[in-house]
C-alpha cells in the first residue's frame, strides 16, 4: 500500500515537471499580415491635398494613404519628420509626417512601402508642402504639430511590400516647381557658395543653412543640423549633385539632406568648369524712375554681342548722390543674357511684375542700382572687377546734370553697342521732372513709357 | 531575540545544576515529537510560577518546592500538554521522555505562503521580503514574517544581507551582494523547516552573525520528520500552482538514511500582469549515522528559477494603468511574452560531519556550489525606446513640452498609451528585419555566474559545573564570480553591433564587432574572493545572572579581472587589479538578568567590521577597474534591550534597539541633467551613516484553550545622521560642449541627507489578531495590521548644492530660493497601509495518514498603495525639477512600488 502510494506520488511529481517545462517561454515573432488594403479607402496625395482649405484642419474620414518614406532621420540631420511620397521614382508629391518617434528609420526605413491612416490626423502646409501631424493652439492660431510616438503606430504602418529603391527626381535650379516640395529631389551642378563662412557642415547646437550656387549662379540653401551625426565633417570641394528633401516654396527652396552622402561633388569647381566670362558688349541699356510708382523702378542690362554672356561673378554698384565711394554690390551671378536680348533688375518684383506683367530676371536689393530716385551713378563691373560700364559720373550727386533721371528714364541710345566705362551723356537719352543739361523735362508713366527686356 | 531565549533556556540547565539548594527539587526531563520522534527544542515547560523552555536537545530542567503538580507544556506547532507528576525523595528527578503530538491545526503550512525575496516579482533589489522563520517562536517575527512582509517591512529597517544563512553547515550569503540566497531554495519549503534562528545581537553557536543574527537550517533525513509527504497549493499572488514531493526514510537500520524533496512551481502571471513563474527544484541527501555521535550527511540540490518581473510606476502611470500594470510584457500571436527576466540556476553539492556527545559537539562542512543567475532586458540601439511607458510615450511629456502645454496631444498620447500599453514584439521583430543593419531591438542579460568552495567548522563545548559554554567556528570561502553581459535574443534581428550605443566605441576591442545570440557582450569581468573568518564565544551563567562574549576575526583578499578591452578605458579595462585586502572584525556581548521564571532582562551590544561587498569594491567594474574613492569600510555598532514575559497566559517581548552604521557605500547608474552638463553617470556615493532605532513588541494572551490574542507593533525610525559624499563618474566625450570636466570625475561634495528616512519599508507597525482552535481540529485566524511610515529613496543629487546651479550657465540659480528648495527636497512618508489577513485550516488523520488543508487570504480590503519607491536621479537641477513639477504632471516623478490587493493561497498536504 505504502508502495503505491509512492508510486502515484512520483507519477504525480513528474507529470507537472513535465507539464512546466513545456510551459517555458520560447515564442516565434513572425511579420504581419493584411497586405492588400481595401482600395475604396485608399485616397491620392493630389486628392488629397486638393481638400485643404487653408487652415490646418482634422481629417475625419476613415481613408488611406499609400506611399514610400523618402527619408531618414538615422544620421540626426531629420528630426521629427518623416517624408513620404507618392512614387519610388520621379514621384508627383510627397507629404512631411510629423511625429515625436524618434529614430523612426529603424522602423521605417528609406524606400519603404508605408500606409497612413488618415483618420484623426491633421493637414497642414508649410512652405509650398502639405504636412500631417497633430495641431497645437499658439497664441489662438492653429499650428502643425508631431503626432505622439506611441499614436504614430495607429497612423503609420509598414505595407507588406518590399522595400523599394528611390530614385530622386533629378532637377536644375532653374526647373524646380513648387509640386515637388516635400519630395526626395537631386539638384544637379551645385557647388558651396564661397559666401557660407565655415568648412563644415554645422556648427554644435546651431541649424546652419548652407547656401548651394548653381554653376549658372543660382541659390538654394541645403539645411544642416547642429546635432547631425556628420555635423562636423568637412564641406566637399568641387561641384555636383545634392539629393535631399525639397522644402519651402517659390520664393525660397530648401534641401534638407538625409546624410553627409547626399552631397556628391564629383565635378571640379564651377569656376574651373565655367571659368567667367568678361565683354565689352554688355552694357546699362535702360534706368527707369517712374513717377507714379517708385516701386515700378528697374534697370536693364544688355548683351549687344553674338554670344551668350553668363553674368556669373558680375554685379553692379551704385554711387549714391555725391557719395565716391559705391554701396554693397550686388551680384548679376544667375544671370545669363542671349545675344541681343536684355536683362531686367528690380529691386520690388510683386509691383514690377504687377505693373510691367512680367517677373525681372534678377532680383537685387532695394535702395541699390535698380531702386534709383533719378540723381545716382552706376557702374557695370565684370568678374574681375573691371568697370566695363558706367552711367554718370561718381561723386557727382545727379540733380541738375545731365544724368538726373528723377521721375523719368535714362535709355541708352540704340546706336551704341558697346560699353563705355566713361559716362557719355551723348549715349543716352534721358528726361526727367526739370529738364536742362541736354535731358528733356518730360516725366514718364508706368508701364507705358517704358520697354523693360527689350532694347532695340 | 528568539534564540537568546532558547539559548538561554538551555544553559539555564547547567547554572540551575551547579545552583541547586537544599530546599528546592530539580525536575528534568526530556521533550519529543511523537511523529518524529525528534527531540524538541523551545517548549516551554511549566508549573505555576516555574517555567523554563528545552534546549536544542529537547531537554529541561526545572527547580521546584513541590512534591507533585501538573506540568504544563506548550510551544507553536504543537498541542498543549499537561502531565501530572511526582517527585521521588531525592531532589533530582528525572520523568525522562515526555511525548508532544504535533499541532495538527497549524501544521506548517501557514508558512508555505511566505513571501521568499526572490519570488518577489519586483525587480528592485532583492532585499524584500521575509527569510523563512521556521524555528521561530517569537510573536512579533512571526506577525513580521506573516503580515507585514506584504508591506516590504524590513526588521529594525535592516537589509537582509545583516541575517547569516547557515544550510547545512555551509555559508549561504552570496559574496557578491552579502545577501542570503534564498533562491536556492526555490521553495523546498519541506527541507527547511529545521532550523534554528537567532535575531539581532543574540548569539548563535552556527556564526557569529550580521545585525540580525543567524538562520541556522539543517536538513538530512535524521533532522526532519520521516516519511512521505504530497503538497499542492494554488496562489494568485507570485505563482499559480505548486506541487512538492519529499521523502525522508529516516535512519534505518543499516544506518543509513536518505531524504529527497522535489518542488515545481507554475503560473503565468503573478498578482502584476505579465510575470510568468517557472520554478524547478530538487534536493537529495544521504545520511550515514553509525553510532549516536557521529554523523556523516552528503547532500546535493539541483534548482532552476525563471520569472518575468514587473515594475516600478509613477504616479501618473499607475493613474492611466492601475497597480497591476507592467510594461515589460507583450503579447505575440496570443502569447505573453516578458522582456525582463530573471533567472537562476545554481547547484551544489556539501558533505558535513557532525559529532556530538552530552556536552559538546563538532560540525564540519565542505561545499561547492557553481552556476549563475541571469537577468535580462529589452534594449535598443539606434531605435525608439520600446517600453510604452518612457517618459516621452506619456501624456505628461505633453503637458511638459517647452512651448507650453498641448492639451491636444496630451489627449492623444492618452488615448494611444492606453491602445497600446505593452509592448508590440511582432513590430520589434519587424523592425529588425529592415535591411542588412544590426539589430535594432534585443535581448540583453546581465549574467552572473561563479564558483563557490567553502569548508567551515564549529563546535561546542560545555563545563556544566561552571556554568560555561564555550563555541568557536572558523570558515574559508573561495569565490569566483564572473559578470558579464550576454546576448539573449536577436529578436529576428541578423547581428548584434557590440558598440556603446551613444558614443559609438567599441565594447570589446579585442572580440568581433558582430555578435550573435550567446555571446558576451558589453562588458566581462571576473571577480574572486578569498575569505577566512574565525569565531569564538563564551557564555556564562550564575544564579539569575547570566552572560556572554563573543569575537569574530578574518580577513578578505578580492580582485577584479577584466576580460573586454572597451574602447574607452583601453588601458584600464582588461587588467588583472592588485588585490585589496580587508580585515573582518567583530565583538559583542551581553548581560542577562532573570527577575523570576516569568521576568527576564537581556541587554546586548556589539560592534562589527567588515569589508564592502564585492559589489562596492570598484568605481564601475564593467567599465575599468577603478577602485572605489572612499577606502573606508563598513562599520556597525549597536545595543539592544530585551525583555521577556512567560507565563502559561501570555507569551510577551518588549525590545529596544540602536543601531549606527558608519562607511555606507551605494552606485547606481543613470541619465541625469546636472547642473555641470547631461550624461550617463555613475553615482558615486560612500561616507554613508545611517542610524537605526526603535522599539518593538509582541505578545500572544492564552484566553480560553481555544482562542487567543495577539499583539505586536513595532515604531522605528531609520535616518542618514551625516552628509554622505557623492563623486560622478562619466565617460567624457570628445565633442561635450558643457561643463563637465574632461577627466570623467565630478566631485559633487557632500549631500545634505541628515535626518532623511532610509527607504527601508514601513517604520511603524501595528497588528491585532485573534485566533480560535476548534477540537474538530479546524482553525481561524484573524489579524488587522497597519503599516505606515515607509519613505522613497531620495536622489543623492538632488540634495547637493550643484542642485542649485542653473544648467545653461552653470552659475548659482538666482530662481532657487531656499523656500523652494526645501519644498523639492522634503521627504513625505507613504500612505499608511490597512490589510485584513485571513486564514483558516482543517486537518485529518487516519490511519498513519494526514491532511491538512490551508485557505490563506490576505487584504481582504483589497487596500492598494506604494509599499516603497524612490526619486528618479534624472532632474538634478532646481530649474529642472521645477519646470518638471510645476504643471502638475511630472514626467519624472518618484516610482513607487505597488502592493498586491487581495490574494489567496490554498495548500493542501498529505502525509503518510
Amino acid at each position: 500500500m505504502k508502495k503505491n502510494n509512492l508510486n502515484f506520488a512520483l507519477a504525480l511529481v513528474l507529470a507537472t515537471f513535465y507539464l512546466s517545462c513545456s510551459s517555458k517561454q520560447d515564442f516565434p515573432l513572425s511579420l504581419v499580415d493584411d497586405c492588400t488594403p481595401n482600395p475604396e479607402q485608399v485616397i491620392g496625395f493630389d486628392e488629397l491635398f486638393g481638400r485643404y482649405t487653408g487652415t490646418p484642419m482634422e481629417l475625419s474620414q476613415d481613408l488611406m494613404l499609400l506611399g514610400y518614406v523618402s527619408s531618414s532621420d538615422e544620421e540626426g540631420n531629420i528630426f521629427g519628420s518623416i517624408y513620404i511620397q507618392d512614387a519610388l521614382e520621379n514621384p508627383s508629391f510627397g507629404v512631411e509626417f510629423r511625429t515625436d518617434l524618434l529614430e523612426s528609420h529603424a522602423r521605417f526605413p528609406l524606400g519603404a512601402e508605408v500606409r497612413i491612416q488618415l483618420k484623426g490626423l491633421w493637414l497642414g502646409a508649410q512652405g509650398s508642402g502639405m504636412v500631417l501631424g497633430s495641431v497645437r493652439d499658439l497664441f489662438g492660431t492653429p499650428v502643425m504639430d508631431r503626432v505622439p510616438a506611441t499614436a504614430t503606430f495607429n497612423h503609420l504602418a509598414l505595407n507588406c511590400e518590399a522595400r523599394g529603391e528611390l530614385q530622386p527626381r533629378s532637377l536644375t535650379l532653374d526647373s524646380i516647381q513648387d509640386q515637388w516640395v516635400h519630395t526626395l529631389v537631386t539638384i544637379e551642378d551645385v557647388e558651396v557658395s564661397q559666401v557660407y563662412g565655415d568648412t563644415i557642415f554645422a556648427q554644435p547646437l546651431i541649424e546652419s543653412k548652407v547656401p548651394l550656387l548653381s554653376c549658372e549662379g543660382k541659390e538654394i540653401q541645403m539645411v544642416v543640423s547642429g546635432y547631425a551625426d556628420f555635423r562636423n565633417h568637412p564641406l566637399p570641394n568641387g561641384s555636383g549633385a545634392v539629393t535631399g528633401i525639397l522644402l519651402g516654396g517659390s520664393k525660397k527652396f530648401e534641401l534638407l539632406i538625409n546624410s553627409a552622402a547626399n552631397v556628391t561633388f564629383s565635378y571640379p569647381s564651377c569656376a574651373e568648369r565655367y571659368p567667367p566670362v568678361t565683354s565689352k558688349k554688355v552694357f546699362i541699356s535702360e534706368i527707369a524712375d517712374p513717377d507714379n510708382e517708385p516701386q515700378a523702378r528697374f534697370l536693364e542690362i544688355y548683351n549687344a554681342g553674338d554670344e551668350v554672356i553668363d553674368l556669373k561673378g558680375w554685379s553692379i554698384v551704385r554711387y549714391t548722390n555725391a557719395n565716391t565711394e559705391p554701396g554693397i554690390p550686388s551680384d548679376l551671378s544667375g544671370l545669363s543674357l542671349q545675344p541681343n536680348t536684355a536683362g531686367v533688375l528690380s529691386a520690388w518684383p510683386e509691383v514690377f511684375e504687377q505693373v510691367y506683367g512680367r517677373q525681372p530676371d534678377l532680383v537685387i536689393r532695394s535702395n541699390g542700382p535698380a531702386d534709383s530716385n533719378g540723381d545716382d551713378n552706376m557702374a557695370l563691373l565684370d568678374p574681375f572687377g573691371e568697370v566695363i560700364d558706367m552711367f554718370g559720373v561718381a561723386g557727382e550727386d545727379g540733380t541738375g546734370t545731365s544724368h538726373e533721371f528723377e521721375d523719368g528714364i535714362a535709355l541708352r541710345r540704340s546706336s551704341v553697342l558697346t560699353a563705355n566705362p566713361m559716362f557719355n551723356p551723348e549715349e543716352w537719352q534721358i528726361s526727367n521732372d526739370s529738364g536742362g543739361n541736354g535731358t528733356e523735362n518730360r516725366p514718364c508713366i508706368a508701364p507705358q513709357d517704358y520697354t523693360p527686356g527689350r532694347h532695340n | 531575540m528568539l534564540k537568546s531565549t532558547v539559548a538561554f533556556g538551555f544553559l539555564f540547565l547547567f547554572l540551575v545544576s551547579a545552583a541547586v539548594t537544599a530546599q528546592e527539587h530539580v525536575l528534568i526531563g526530556r521533550i519529543r515529537d511523537l511523529v518524529t520522534r525528534l527531540p524538541v527544542e523551545g517548549i516551554s515547560v511549566s508549573y505555576q510560577e516555574y517555567l523554563t523552555l528545552t534546549g536544542a536537545d529537547g531537554k529541561f530542567l526545572l527547580k521546584i518546592k513541590t512534591d507533585s503538580l501538573l506540568l504544563s507544556c506548550s510551544g507553536l506547532g504543537y498541542e498543549s500538554a499537561n502531565f501530572p507528576i511526582r517527585l521521588n525523595s531525592e531532589k533530582k528527578t528525572d520523568v525522562g521522555d515526555l511525548w508532544l503530538q504535533p499541532d495538527r491545526f497549524r501544521e506548517d503550512d501557514a508558512e508555505n505562503y511566505l513571501i521568499n525575496p526572490e519570488d518577489s516579482d519586483q525587480d528592485q533589489d532583492l532585499d524584500s521580503g521575509m527569510p523563512l522563520l521556521r524555528g521561530t517562536r517569537d510573536v512579533f517575527l512571526t506577525r513580521a514574517a506573516f503580515d507585514f512582509s506584504a508591506g516590504f517591512y524590513r526588521i529594525r529597517g535592516l537589509d537582509s544581507r545583516e541575517t547569516t544563512l547557515i544550510f547545512n553547515g555551509l555559508s549561504m550569503n552570496r559574496s557578491y551582494d552579502g545577501r542570503p540566497a534564498w533562491g536556492n531554495w526555490a521553495g523546498l519549503a519541506d527541507i527547511s523547516r529545521n532550523s534554528a534562528q537567532t535575531s539581532g545581537w543574540t548569539f548563535s553557536g552556527a556564526a557569529f552573525g550580521g545585525l540580525l543574527g543567524v538562520i541556522d537550517i539543517s536538513a538530512s533525513p535524521s533532522t526532519l520528520r520521516k516519511g512521505t509527504k504530497l503538497t499542492t497549493s494554488w496562489a494568485n499572488k507570485s505563482y499559480s500552482f505548486r506541487s512538492m514531493f519529499t521523502y525522508n526514510s529516516g535512519i534505518g537500520k543499516n544506518d543509513l538514511g536518505i531524504l529527497i524533496s522535489l518542488v515545481n512551481r507554475t503560473g503565468d502571471s503573478g498578482y502584476i500582469t505579465g510575470t510568468p513563474f517557472v520554478g524547478n527544484a530538487g534536493f537529495a541527501a544521504l545520511q550515514w549515522v553509525p553510532n549516536r555521535n557521529n554523523a556523516l550527511t552528503l547532500a546535493g540540490m539541483l534548482s532552476y528559477n525563471r520569472r518575468g518581473v514587473a515594475a516600478p510606476l509613477t504616479e501618473e502611470l499607475y493613474s492611466l494603468a492601475g497597480s497591476r500594470y507592467n510594461p515589460h510584457w507583450g503579447l505575440f500571436k496570443g502569447r505573453l511574452r516578458n522582456a525582463r527576466v530573471r533567472e537562476g540556476n545554481e547547484p551544489y553539492l556539501s558533505a558535513m560531519y557532525t559529532y556530538k556527545t552530552e556536552n559538546s559537539s563538532l560540525k564540519l562542512a565542505a561545499g561547492h556550489q557553481w552556476g549563475m543567475q541571469i537577468r535580462s532586458r529589452l534594449a535598443s540601439s539606434n531605435a525608439s525606446n520600446p517600453d510604452p511607458s518612457y517618459y516621452r510615450n506619456l501624456p505628461s511629456y505633453y503637458y511638459n513640452s517647452p512651448l507650453g502645454a498641448n492639451y491636444q496631444n496630451t489627449n492623444w498620447a492618452r488615448r494611444a498609451f492606453k491602445a497600446n500599453s505593452q509592448i508590440d514584439w511582432g513590430a520589434l521583430k519587424q523592425t529588425n528585419q529592415n535591411g542588412e543593419r544590426p539589430a535594432a531591438y534585443f535581448i540583453l542579460g546581465d549574467e552572473l555566474a561563479g564558483t563557490r568552495s567553502q569548508l567551515r567548522g564549529s563546535g561546542q563545548r560545555d563545563i556544566p559545573n561552571l556554568g560555561i559554554s564555550l563555541q568557536g567556528g572558523f570558515q574559508f570561502l573561495i569565490d569566483r564570480i564572473t559578470s558579464s553581459g550576454r546576448l539573449i535574443d536577436l529578436i529576428g534581428g541578423a547581428f548584434y553591433e557590440d558598440k556603446d550605443p551613444f558614443n559609438g566605441t567599441l565594447n570589446d576591442v579585442d572580440g568581433p564587432l558582430q555578435k550573435q545570440v550567446g555571446d558576451r557582450v558589453g562588458y566581462a569581468y571576473v571577480l574572486r574572493s578569498l575569505e577566512w573568518e574565525s569565531f569564538l564565544q563564551a557564555q556564562w551563567i550564575k544564579g539569575p545572572w547570566e552572560a556572554g562574549i563573543s569575537s569574530q576575526f578574518g580577513s578578505n583578499s578580492s580582485n577584479r579581472t577584466g576580460l573586454f578591452r572597451n574602447e574607452r578605458y583601453l588601458e584600464q579595462s582588461k587588467t588583472k587589479s592588485p588585490e585589496v585586502t580587508n580585515t573582518i572584525f567583530g565583538i559583542k556581548g551581553y548581560l542577562g538578568y532573570r527577575l523570576s521564571g516569568h521576568y527576564w532582562v537581556f541587554g546586548y551590544a556589539g560592534l562589527i567590521s567588515r569589508p564592502p561587498m564585492l559589489q562596492q569594491l570598484y568605481v564601475d567594474p564593467r567599465e575599468n577597474d577603478r577602485l572605489f574613492p572612499l577606502a573606508q569600510n563598513p562599520r556597525h555598532a549597536g545595543a539592544s534591550l530585551d525583555v521577556f514575559v512567560r507565563y502559561p497566559w501570555l507569551n510577551a517581548r518588549f525590545s529596544g534597539y540602536l543601531s549606527e552604521s558608519i562607511g555606507g557605500r551605494s552606485l547606481k547608474s543613470y541619465y541625469a541633467e546636472t547642473g555641470y552638463g547631461n550624461g550617463f553617470m555613475r553615482e558615486v556615493t560612500g561616507d554613508i551613516a545611517t542610524r537605526h532605532s526603535g522599539f518593538e513588541s509582541g505578545m500572544e494572551f492564552r484566553c480560553s484553550p481555544s482562542v487567543s490574542l495577539s499583539l505586536a507593533a513595532a515604531w522605528g525610525s531609520n535616518t542618514y545622521i551625516n552628509a554622505p559624499k557623492t563623486v560622478l563618474y562619466y565617460y567624457p566625450e570628445t565633442e561635450r560642449t558643457e561643463r563637465l570636466p574632461n577627466s570623467g570625475v565630478l566631485e559633487m561634495g557632500r549631500a545634505q541627507l541628515q535626518g532623511y528616512h532610509l527607504s527601508r519599508g514601513p517604520e511603524r507597525v501595528g497588528s491585532i489578531g485573534v485566533g480560535y482552535r476548534d477540537p474538530g481540529f479546524w482553525w481561524l485566524d484573524l489579524r488587522a495590521n497597519v503599516m505606515s511610515r515607509a519613505y522613497e529613496d531620495l536622489a543623492v543629487l538632488r540634495y547637493v548644492d550643484a542642485f542649485e546651479l542653473n544648467p545653461d550657465t552653470g552659475t548659482s540659480d538666482p530662481t532657487a530660493i531656499p523656500e523652494w528648495v526645501n519644498l523639492l527636497r522634503e521627504q513625505i512618508p507613504l500612505h499608511p497601509q490597512y490589510h485584513l489577513n485571513l486564514s483558516a485550516g482543517k486537518s485529518w488523520m487516519k490511519h498513519g495518514h494526514y491532511i491538512s488543508c490551508f485557505i490563506g487570504l490576505n487584504n481582504l480590503f483589497n487596500f492598494i498603495g506604494p509599499t516603497g519607491g524612490f526619486q528618479q536621479g534624472r532632474l538634478a537641477t532646481f530649474s529642472g525639477l521645477w519646470d518638471d513639477l510645476k504643471s502638475g504632471h511630472p514626467s519624472f516623478g518618484p516610482k513607487y512600488w505597488y502592493g498586491s490587493g487581495r490574494t489567496f493561497f490554498i495548500n493542501l498536504s498529505w502525509s503518510f
